[in-house]
Protein backbone atom coordinates (compact mmCIF):
# COMPACT_ATOMS: atom_id res chain seq x y z
CA UNK A 1 0.00 0.00 0.00
CA UNK A 2 1.12 3.64 -0.42
CA UNK A 3 2.42 5.26 2.53
CA UNK A 4 2.35 8.53 0.72
CA UNK A 5 -1.50 8.59 0.62
CA UNK A 6 -1.36 10.44 4.34
CA UNK A 7 -4.42 11.92 3.98
CA UNK A 8 -6.65 9.48 4.63
CA UNK A 9 -5.12 9.55 8.02
CA UNK A 10 -6.97 13.29 8.55
CA UNK A 11 -9.94 11.96 8.87
CA UNK A 12 -11.43 15.08 6.90
CA UNK A 13 -9.81 17.56 9.54
CA UNK A 14 -9.17 20.41 8.86
CA UNK A 15 -5.41 20.73 10.44
CA UNK A 16 -4.90 23.75 10.98
CA UNK A 17 -8.28 24.57 12.48
CA UNK A 18 -7.81 21.60 14.70
CA UNK A 19 -4.78 22.43 16.43
CA UNK A 20 -5.63 25.67 16.64
CA UNK A 21 -8.67 24.36 18.88
CA UNK A 22 -5.63 21.91 20.74
CA UNK A 23 -6.32 18.71 18.90
CA UNK A 24 -3.75 16.13 19.89
CA UNK A 25 -4.71 14.43 17.15
CA UNK A 26 -4.10 17.51 14.22
CA UNK A 27 -0.71 17.95 16.18
CA UNK A 28 0.02 14.09 15.54
CA UNK A 29 -0.10 14.37 12.19
CA UNK A 30 1.05 17.92 11.09
CA UNK A 31 4.54 16.61 12.86
CA UNK A 32 4.45 13.40 11.23
CA UNK A 33 3.99 15.32 7.82
CA UNK A 34 6.77 17.67 8.77
CA UNK A 35 8.94 14.65 9.33
CA UNK A 36 8.40 13.66 5.93
CA UNK A 37 8.90 16.63 4.49
CA UNK A 38 5.27 17.01 3.03
CA UNK A 39 4.67 20.28 1.46
CA UNK A 40 1.51 20.62 2.82
CA UNK A 41 2.84 21.10 6.23
CA UNK A 42 4.18 24.56 5.35
CA UNK A 43 0.30 25.73 4.42
CA UNK A 44 -0.74 24.76 7.72
CA UNK A 45 1.93 26.49 9.47
CA UNK A 46 1.58 29.74 7.30
CA UNK A 47 -1.94 29.81 8.68
CA UNK A 48 -1.03 29.13 12.16
CA UNK A 49 1.66 30.70 12.64
CA UNK A 50 0.19 33.89 14.48
CA UNK A 51 -1.52 31.51 16.79
CA UNK A 52 1.73 30.40 18.61
CA UNK A 53 1.84 30.81 22.56
CA UNK A 54 5.16 32.21 23.62
CA UNK A 55 6.32 28.62 25.73
CA UNK A 56 9.46 27.97 27.28
CA UNK A 57 11.44 25.52 25.05
CA UNK A 58 13.79 23.80 27.23
CA UNK A 59 16.59 21.45 25.59
CA UNK A 60 17.49 18.49 27.70
CA UNK A 61 21.10 16.92 26.49
CA UNK A 62 23.40 14.57 27.90
CA UNK A 63 24.79 11.12 26.68
CA UNK A 64 22.57 8.24 26.86
CA UNK A 65 21.77 6.49 30.26
CA UNK A 66 22.45 9.36 32.27
CA UNK A 67 18.43 9.67 33.04
CA UNK A 68 16.99 12.45 30.65
CA UNK A 69 13.85 11.17 30.26
CA UNK A 70 13.67 10.15 33.57
CA UNK A 71 14.16 13.79 34.74
CA UNK A 72 12.07 15.19 32.13
CA UNK A 73 9.02 12.97 33.66
CA UNK A 74 9.31 14.24 37.47
CA UNK A 75 9.90 17.44 35.87
CA UNK A 76 6.71 17.53 33.89
CA UNK A 77 4.78 15.94 37.31
CA UNK A 78 6.22 19.08 38.70
CA UNK A 79 4.85 21.68 36.70
CA UNK A 80 1.73 20.19 36.08
CA UNK A 81 1.16 20.53 39.52
CA UNK A 82 1.25 24.25 38.20
CA UNK A 83 -1.21 24.21 35.86
CA UNK A 84 1.22 24.10 33.34
CA UNK A 85 0.49 22.76 29.55
CA UNK A 86 3.38 20.38 28.86
CA UNK A 87 5.03 19.41 25.56
CA UNK A 88 7.71 16.47 25.40
CA UNK A 89 9.86 15.93 22.38
CA UNK A 90 12.15 12.60 22.83
CA UNK A 91 14.73 12.33 20.09
CA UNK A 92 16.99 9.18 19.50
CA UNK A 93 19.17 8.24 17.24
CA UNK A 94 17.94 6.59 13.68
CA UNK A 95 20.40 3.87 12.38
CA UNK A 96 21.92 4.90 9.59
CA UNK A 97 22.08 1.68 7.65
CA UNK A 98 18.82 0.29 8.40
CA UNK A 99 16.74 3.59 8.96
CA UNK A 100 14.96 1.88 11.94
CA UNK A 101 14.90 3.45 15.47
CA UNK A 102 14.43 2.56 18.86
CA UNK A 103 12.49 5.07 20.63
CA UNK A 104 12.14 3.93 24.55
CA UNK A 105 12.13 7.17 26.24
CA UNK A 106 8.53 6.91 27.34
CA UNK A 107 9.29 4.11 29.28
CA UNK A 108 10.24 6.81 31.91
CA UNK A 109 7.17 8.74 31.03
CA UNK A 110 4.74 6.20 31.57
CA UNK A 111 3.13 7.86 34.43
CA UNK A 112 2.80 11.00 31.84
CA UNK A 113 0.30 8.94 30.27
CA UNK A 114 -3.04 10.00 29.68
CA UNK A 115 -2.80 13.14 31.41
CA UNK A 116 -4.87 15.42 29.56
CA UNK A 117 -2.20 18.27 29.83
CA UNK A 118 0.85 16.38 28.76
CA UNK A 119 1.73 15.71 24.46
CA UNK A 120 4.71 13.55 24.28
CA UNK A 121 5.86 12.58 20.87
CA UNK A 122 8.95 10.11 20.24
CA UNK A 123 11.57 11.33 16.95
CA UNK A 124 14.25 9.27 15.45
CA UNK A 125 16.93 11.42 13.94
CA UNK A 126 16.83 10.28 10.16
CA UNK A 127 20.11 10.99 9.20
CA UNK A 128 18.73 14.40 8.58
CA UNK A 129 21.58 16.34 7.43
CA UNK A 130 22.40 18.54 10.10
CA UNK A 131 21.05 17.10 12.29
CA UNK A 132 17.92 17.05 13.88
CA UNK A 133 17.20 20.73 13.84
CA UNK A 134 14.75 21.23 10.86
CA UNK A 135 12.16 18.73 11.74
CA UNK A 136 12.56 19.39 15.36
CA UNK A 137 12.12 22.87 15.36
CA UNK A 138 8.86 21.91 12.80
CA UNK A 139 7.87 20.40 15.79
CA UNK A 140 7.99 22.83 18.62
CA UNK A 141 6.16 24.76 16.27
CA UNK A 142 3.48 22.71 16.29
CA UNK A 143 3.37 22.10 19.78
CA UNK A 144 3.53 26.51 20.42
CA UNK A 145 0.23 26.21 18.70
CA UNK A 146 -1.42 23.31 20.46
CA UNK A 147 -0.42 26.02 23.47
CA UNK A 148 2.32 24.39 25.30
CA UNK A 149 3.46 26.27 28.06
CA UNK A 150 6.57 24.30 28.09
CA UNK A 151 8.14 22.59 25.81
CA UNK A 152 11.05 19.79 26.24
CA UNK A 153 13.55 19.00 23.74
CA UNK A 154 15.74 15.69 24.88
CA UNK A 155 18.68 14.87 22.72
CA UNK A 156 21.44 12.39 22.86
CA UNK A 157 24.54 14.89 23.10
CA UNK A 158 26.65 12.96 20.63
CA UNK A 159 28.70 15.12 17.78
CA UNK A 160 26.58 18.50 17.55
CA UNK A 161 23.47 16.89 18.31
CA UNK A 162 23.51 19.15 21.81
CA UNK A 163 24.55 22.25 19.40
CA UNK A 164 21.53 21.99 17.71
CA UNK A 165 19.11 22.27 20.37
CA UNK A 166 21.07 25.14 21.68
CA UNK A 167 19.79 26.87 18.46
CA UNK A 168 15.86 25.88 18.87
CA UNK A 169 15.70 26.19 22.95
CA UNK A 170 15.73 29.22 25.20
CA UNK A 171 17.40 27.09 27.50
CA UNK A 172 19.94 24.14 27.63
CA UNK A 173 20.04 21.30 30.65
CA UNK A 174 23.05 19.24 30.01
CA UNK A 175 22.80 16.26 31.94
CA UNK A 176 25.57 14.49 33.66
CA UNK A 177 26.61 11.73 36.27
CA UNK A 178 29.60 11.24 38.38
CA UNK A 179 32.74 10.57 36.96
CA UNK A 180 31.64 12.13 33.92
CA UNK A 181 33.81 15.45 34.30
CA UNK A 182 36.75 14.17 32.06
CA UNK A 183 34.33 13.63 29.16
CA UNK A 184 32.28 17.06 29.10
CA UNK A 185 35.98 19.00 29.14
CA UNK A 186 37.32 16.92 26.02
CA UNK A 187 33.90 17.63 24.80
CA UNK A 188 34.47 19.34 21.24
CA UNK A 189 31.06 20.72 21.01
CA UNK A 190 31.73 23.93 23.57
CA UNK A 191 28.77 22.32 25.42
CA UNK A 192 30.24 24.89 28.48
CA UNK A 193 29.26 27.62 25.91
CA UNK A 194 25.57 26.27 25.53
CA UNK A 195 24.51 25.15 28.89
CA UNK A 196 22.40 27.42 31.28
CA UNK A 197 22.28 24.64 33.75
CA UNK A 198 24.33 21.79 34.25
CA UNK A 199 22.85 18.67 35.90
CA UNK A 200 25.19 15.78 37.90
CA UNK A 201 22.05 13.47 37.83
CA UNK A 202 22.69 9.28 39.96
CA UNK A 203 23.72 11.65 42.79
CA UNK A 204 22.94 8.42 44.91
CA UNK A 205 26.01 7.52 43.34
CA UNK A 206 29.47 8.26 44.89
CA UNK A 207 31.43 10.92 43.36
CA UNK A 208 28.66 13.88 43.27
CA UNK A 209 30.36 15.96 45.53
CA UNK A 210 34.06 15.55 43.38
CA UNK A 211 32.14 16.04 40.32
CA UNK A 212 30.38 18.91 40.95
CA UNK A 213 33.63 20.85 42.11
CA UNK A 214 35.30 19.31 39.08
CA UNK A 215 32.26 21.19 36.84
CA UNK A 216 32.64 24.31 39.13
CA UNK A 217 36.43 24.32 38.40
CA UNK A 218 35.65 24.39 34.43
CA UNK A 219 33.05 26.86 34.48
CA UNK A 220 35.77 29.03 36.33
CA UNK A 221 38.80 28.56 33.99
CA UNK A 222 36.19 28.80 30.59
CA UNK A 223 34.41 31.54 32.52
CA UNK A 224 35.87 34.54 30.17
CA UNK A 225 33.78 32.43 27.07
CA UNK A 226 30.80 32.68 29.22
CA UNK A 227 28.27 35.38 30.05
CA UNK A 228 29.24 37.04 33.47
CA UNK A 229 25.74 37.85 34.50
CA UNK A 230 24.43 34.27 34.38
CA UNK A 231 26.89 31.93 35.14
CA UNK A 232 25.70 28.49 34.29
CA UNK A 233 24.13 27.03 37.47
CA UNK A 234 25.29 23.32 38.66
CA UNK A 235 22.24 21.23 40.66
CA UNK A 236 22.18 17.75 41.63
CA UNK A 237 19.46 15.23 41.48
CA UNK A 238 18.24 11.70 41.89
CA UNK A 239 15.93 11.95 38.94
CA UNK A 240 14.61 8.48 39.80
CA UNK A 241 13.50 9.68 43.47
CA UNK A 242 12.71 13.11 42.72
CA UNK A 243 15.26 14.76 44.79
CA UNK A 244 16.84 18.06 43.40
CA UNK A 245 13.70 18.45 41.06
CA UNK A 246 12.61 21.91 42.94
CA UNK A 247 16.23 22.95 42.50
CA UNK A 248 16.40 22.09 38.98
CA UNK A 249 12.96 24.02 37.82
CA UNK A 250 13.87 26.72 39.96
CA UNK A 251 17.94 27.09 38.13
CA UNK A 252 16.01 26.73 34.96
CA UNK A 253 13.50 29.71 35.66
CA UNK A 254 16.13 31.83 37.17
CA UNK A 255 17.99 31.46 34.02
CA UNK A 256 15.06 31.89 31.77
CA UNK A 257 14.00 35.18 34.01
CA UNK A 258 17.09 36.46 33.41
CA UNK A 259 17.52 35.94 29.79
CA UNK A 260 14.14 37.53 29.12
CA UNK A 261 14.98 40.53 31.58
CA UNK A 262 18.61 41.11 29.51
CA UNK A 263 16.50 40.77 26.50
CA UNK A 264 18.64 37.81 25.44
CA UNK A 265 15.50 35.48 25.46
CA UNK A 266 14.22 37.86 23.31
CA UNK A 267 17.26 38.02 20.97
CA UNK A 268 17.25 34.07 21.32
CA UNK A 269 13.70 33.88 20.00
CA UNK A 270 14.85 36.68 16.95
CA UNK A 271 17.58 34.78 15.74
CA UNK A 272 16.12 31.53 15.92
CA UNK A 273 13.00 33.12 13.58
CA UNK A 274 15.87 34.41 11.58
CA UNK A 275 17.59 30.93 11.30
CA UNK A 276 14.42 30.07 9.89
CA UNK A 277 13.67 32.43 7.37
CA UNK A 278 17.04 32.28 6.29
CA UNK A 279 16.96 27.80 6.03
CA UNK A 280 13.36 28.56 4.26
CA UNK A 281 14.80 30.63 1.57
CA UNK A 282 18.04 28.54 1.23
CA UNK A 283 15.50 25.24 0.32
CA UNK A 284 13.12 27.48 -2.25
CA UNK A 285 16.35 28.60 -3.79
CA UNK A 286 17.97 25.21 -4.02
CA UNK A 287 14.48 23.48 -5.04
CA UNK A 288 13.96 26.29 -8.23
CA UNK A 289 17.98 25.65 -8.66
CA UNK A 290 17.11 22.04 -9.00
CA UNK A 291 14.33 22.78 -11.30
CA UNK A 292 16.26 24.55 -13.62
CA UNK A 293 18.97 21.98 -13.56
CA UNK A 294 16.58 19.46 -14.34
CA UNK A 295 15.19 20.59 -16.86
CA UNK A 296 18.41 22.32 -18.95
CA UNK A 297 20.90 19.69 -17.64
CA UNK A 298 22.99 22.80 -17.21
CA UNK A 299 25.12 21.08 -14.33
CA UNK A 300 26.32 18.19 -16.77
CA UNK A 301 26.88 20.28 -19.55
CA UNK A 302 29.96 21.90 -17.56
CA UNK A 303 31.10 19.18 -15.44
CA UNK A 304 33.17 17.51 -18.62
CA UNK A 305 34.90 20.94 -19.07
CA UNK A 306 36.01 20.51 -15.50
CA UNK A 307 36.99 17.25 -14.99
CA UNK A 308 39.54 17.77 -18.29
CA UNK A 309 40.51 21.20 -16.37
CA UNK A 310 39.61 22.70 -19.29
CA UNK A 311 37.54 24.92 -17.06
CA UNK A 312 37.69 25.10 -13.38
CA UNK A 313 34.48 24.97 -10.93
CA UNK A 314 34.64 28.53 -9.87
CA UNK A 315 33.85 30.15 -12.17
CA UNK A 316 31.52 28.00 -14.19
CA UNK A 317 29.33 28.18 -10.92
CA UNK A 318 29.30 32.09 -11.14
CA UNK A 319 28.54 31.16 -14.73
CA UNK A 320 25.86 28.48 -14.17
CA UNK A 321 24.40 30.71 -11.21
CA UNK A 322 24.50 33.62 -13.99
CA UNK A 323 22.17 31.81 -16.51
CA UNK A 324 19.90 30.15 -13.72
CA UNK A 325 19.09 33.87 -12.87
CA UNK A 326 18.59 34.88 -16.38
CA UNK A 327 16.35 31.54 -16.53
CA UNK A 328 14.20 32.58 -13.80
CA UNK A 329 13.47 36.14 -14.45
CA UNK A 330 12.81 34.98 -18.56
CA UNK A 331 11.21 31.68 -18.09
CA UNK A 332 9.31 31.59 -15.23
CA UNK A 333 7.01 33.87 -13.03
CA UNK A 334 8.57 33.11 -9.96
CA UNK B 1 8.15 9.55 -0.63
CA UNK B 2 9.47 6.55 1.66
CA UNK B 3 9.13 6.97 5.49
CA UNK B 4 9.28 4.40 8.02
CA UNK B 5 6.40 2.77 9.56
CA UNK B 6 5.99 3.70 12.90
CA UNK B 7 4.37 0.80 15.56
CA UNK B 8 3.47 1.31 18.73
CA UNK B 9 5.06 -2.02 20.88
CA UNK B 10 2.67 -1.87 24.11
CA UNK B 11 2.74 -4.69 26.98
CA UNK B 12 -0.69 -4.86 28.25
CA UNK B 13 -1.74 -6.78 31.75
CA UNK B 14 -0.03 -6.89 34.76
CA UNK B 15 2.75 -9.64 34.51
CA UNK B 16 5.96 -8.51 34.81
CA UNK B 17 7.48 -9.83 31.54
CA UNK B 18 8.73 -7.90 28.59
CA UNK B 19 11.42 -9.73 26.86
CA UNK B 20 9.20 -10.95 23.97
CA UNK B 21 8.13 -8.03 23.31
CA UNK B 22 11.61 -6.11 23.61
CA UNK B 23 12.49 -8.90 20.91
CA UNK B 24 10.06 -8.14 18.51
CA UNK B 25 10.62 -4.43 19.23
CA UNK B 26 14.12 -4.92 18.07
CA UNK B 27 13.66 -6.84 15.18
CA UNK B 28 11.00 -4.31 13.61
CA UNK B 29 13.85 -1.62 14.35
CA UNK B 30 16.19 -3.53 12.47
CA UNK B 31 13.94 -4.10 9.44
CA UNK B 32 13.90 -0.27 9.33
CA UNK B 33 10.56 0.87 11.06
CA UNK B 34 10.23 3.69 14.28
CA UNK B 35 9.73 1.24 16.85
CA UNK B 36 8.13 3.58 19.89
CA UNK B 37 8.29 1.44 23.04
CA UNK B 38 6.27 1.77 25.94
CA UNK B 39 6.98 -0.59 28.35
CA UNK B 40 5.20 -2.72 30.81
CA UNK B 41 1.65 -2.53 32.21
CA UNK B 42 0.15 -0.38 29.64
CA UNK B 43 -3.58 0.35 29.92
CA UNK B 44 -5.71 0.48 26.24
CA UNK B 45 -6.69 3.72 26.84
CA UNK B 46 -3.27 5.01 26.90
CA UNK B 47 -1.94 2.68 24.58
CA UNK B 48 -4.61 4.33 22.27
CA UNK B 49 -3.62 7.69 23.13
CA UNK B 50 0.37 7.30 22.99
CA UNK B 51 -0.61 5.54 19.04
CA UNK B 52 -2.36 8.76 18.88
CA UNK B 53 0.34 10.98 19.50
CA UNK B 54 3.17 9.31 18.09
CA UNK B 55 0.96 9.15 14.68
CA UNK B 56 1.39 5.20 14.57
CA UNK B 57 0.67 3.75 12.01
CA UNK B 58 -0.14 0.08 13.90
CA UNK B 59 -0.25 -0.69 17.30
CA UNK B 60 1.55 -4.39 18.37
CA UNK B 61 -0.05 -5.48 21.68
CA UNK B 62 1.87 -8.20 23.82
CA UNK B 63 0.43 -10.29 26.44
CA UNK B 64 1.85 -13.31 28.80
CA UNK B 65 -1.08 -13.79 31.08
CA UNK B 66 -3.93 -14.19 29.51
CA UNK B 67 -5.17 -10.78 29.74
CA UNK B 68 -5.64 -10.53 25.74
CA UNK B 69 -8.88 -11.88 25.23
CA UNK B 70 -10.74 -8.47 27.27
CA UNK B 71 -7.75 -6.19 26.85
CA UNK B 72 -6.86 -6.65 22.83
CA UNK B 73 -10.63 -5.96 21.77
CA UNK B 74 -10.95 -2.81 24.56
CA UNK B 75 -7.90 -1.57 22.30
CA UNK B 76 -9.57 -1.94 19.07
CA UNK B 77 -12.96 -0.67 21.01
CA UNK B 78 -11.49 2.34 22.19
CA UNK B 79 -9.92 3.59 18.67
CA UNK B 80 -13.17 3.41 17.74
CA UNK B 81 -14.34 5.94 19.91
CA UNK B 82 -11.55 7.92 19.12
CA UNK B 83 -12.31 7.61 15.55
CA UNK B 84 -8.54 6.47 15.11
CA UNK B 85 -9.62 2.70 13.68
CA UNK B 86 -7.18 3.42 10.51
CA UNK B 87 -4.26 2.40 12.90
CA UNK B 88 -4.28 -1.45 12.58
CA UNK B 89 -3.72 -3.39 15.59
CA UNK B 90 -2.01 -6.90 15.84
CA UNK B 91 -0.98 -8.76 18.76
CA UNK B 92 1.19 -11.37 20.13
CA UNK B 93 2.63 -13.49 23.04
CA UNK B 94 0.81 -16.75 24.86
CA UNK B 95 -2.67 -16.53 22.65
CA UNK B 96 -4.74 -20.15 22.69
CA UNK B 97 -5.12 -20.76 19.11
CA UNK B 98 -8.98 -21.61 20.02
CA UNK B 99 -8.53 -17.59 21.07
CA UNK B 100 -8.00 -16.48 17.85
CA UNK B 101 -11.30 -16.29 15.81
CA UNK B 102 -12.71 -14.14 18.48
CA UNK B 103 -9.43 -11.55 18.20
CA UNK B 104 -9.94 -11.78 14.59
CA UNK B 105 -13.60 -11.35 15.08
CA UNK B 106 -12.78 -8.27 17.38
CA UNK B 107 -10.74 -6.21 14.65
CA UNK B 108 -7.23 -7.41 15.49
CA UNK B 109 -5.46 -7.85 12.13
CA UNK B 110 -2.99 -10.73 12.92
CA UNK B 111 -2.02 -12.33 16.02
CA UNK B 112 1.39 -13.93 16.34
CA UNK B 113 1.98 -16.83 18.70
CA UNK B 114 5.40 -18.42 20.28
CA UNK B 115 5.68 -20.25 16.39
CA UNK B 116 5.81 -17.79 14.60
CA UNK B 117 8.99 -15.97 13.65
CA UNK B 118 10.02 -11.95 13.46
CA UNK B 119 10.63 -12.17 9.77
CA UNK B 120 6.82 -13.24 9.80
CA UNK B 121 5.66 -10.01 11.69
CA UNK B 122 8.21 -8.05 9.64
CA UNK B 123 6.53 -9.10 6.11
CA UNK B 124 2.99 -8.67 7.49
CA UNK B 125 3.86 -5.12 8.54
CA UNK B 126 5.13 -4.32 5.44
CA UNK B 127 2.20 -5.49 2.63
CA UNK B 128 -0.25 -4.74 5.42
CA UNK B 129 0.92 -0.71 6.69
N1 LIG C 1 20.50 5.29 40.56
C1 LIG C 1 19.90 6.17 39.75
N2 LIG C 1 19.40 5.74 38.57
C2 LIG C 1 18.81 6.64 37.77
C3 LIG C 1 18.69 8.00 38.11
N3 LIG C 1 18.07 8.65 37.10
C4 LIG C 1 17.82 7.73 36.16
N4 LIG C 1 18.24 6.51 36.55
C5 LIG C 1 18.15 5.25 35.81
O1 LIG C 1 19.07 5.33 34.73
C6 LIG C 1 18.57 4.60 33.62
C7 LIG C 1 18.55 5.50 32.38
O2 LIG C 1 17.63 6.54 32.57
P1 LIG C 1 16.95 7.31 31.36
O3 LIG C 1 16.10 8.37 31.94
O4 LIG C 1 16.34 6.36 30.43
O5 LIG C 1 18.25 7.96 30.69
P2 LIG C 1 18.41 8.70 29.26
O6 LIG C 1 18.95 7.71 28.30
O7 LIG C 1 19.40 9.80 29.53
O8 LIG C 1 17.07 9.23 28.88
C8 LIG C 1 17.20 4.11 34.02
O9 LIG C 1 17.31 2.79 34.44
C9 LIG C 1 16.81 5.02 35.17
O10 LIG C 1 15.91 4.42 36.06
C10 LIG C 1 19.24 8.42 39.38
O11 LIG C 1 19.20 9.60 39.75
N5 LIG C 1 19.82 7.47 40.13
MG1 LIG D 1 15.96 8.97 27.12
Amino acid sequence: MDRATETKKNNGMDLATELKKGNKRAAARLISMIENQDRKAEEILKDCWSHRTKSRIIGITGPPGSGKSTLVDQLAKHLLKEKKKIGIIAVDPTSPITGGAFLGDRVRMAELNGEPDIFIRSMGTRGALGGISKSVSGAVRVLEVLGMDDIFIETVGIGQSEVDVAGIADIVVLVTVPGMGDDIQTEKAGILEVADVIVVNKADHDGVRQAVQHLKALIVQNAEKMSVEAPIGIVSTVASSGFGIPELITAMEAHYLQKADSGAADQIRRDRIKQELLAQIQLRFWKEFEEYDRRNSAVDQRLGAIVSADANPYSEAVELLKEFMEWRRTENNY
Amino acid sequence: MDRPIRVVIAKLGLDGHDRGAKIIARALRDAGMEVIYTGLRQTPENVVEIAIQEDADCIGLSSLSGAHSHLFPKVIQILKERQAEDIMVFGGGVIPAADIPMLTEAGIAAVFTPGTTTEDVIDFLKKTV
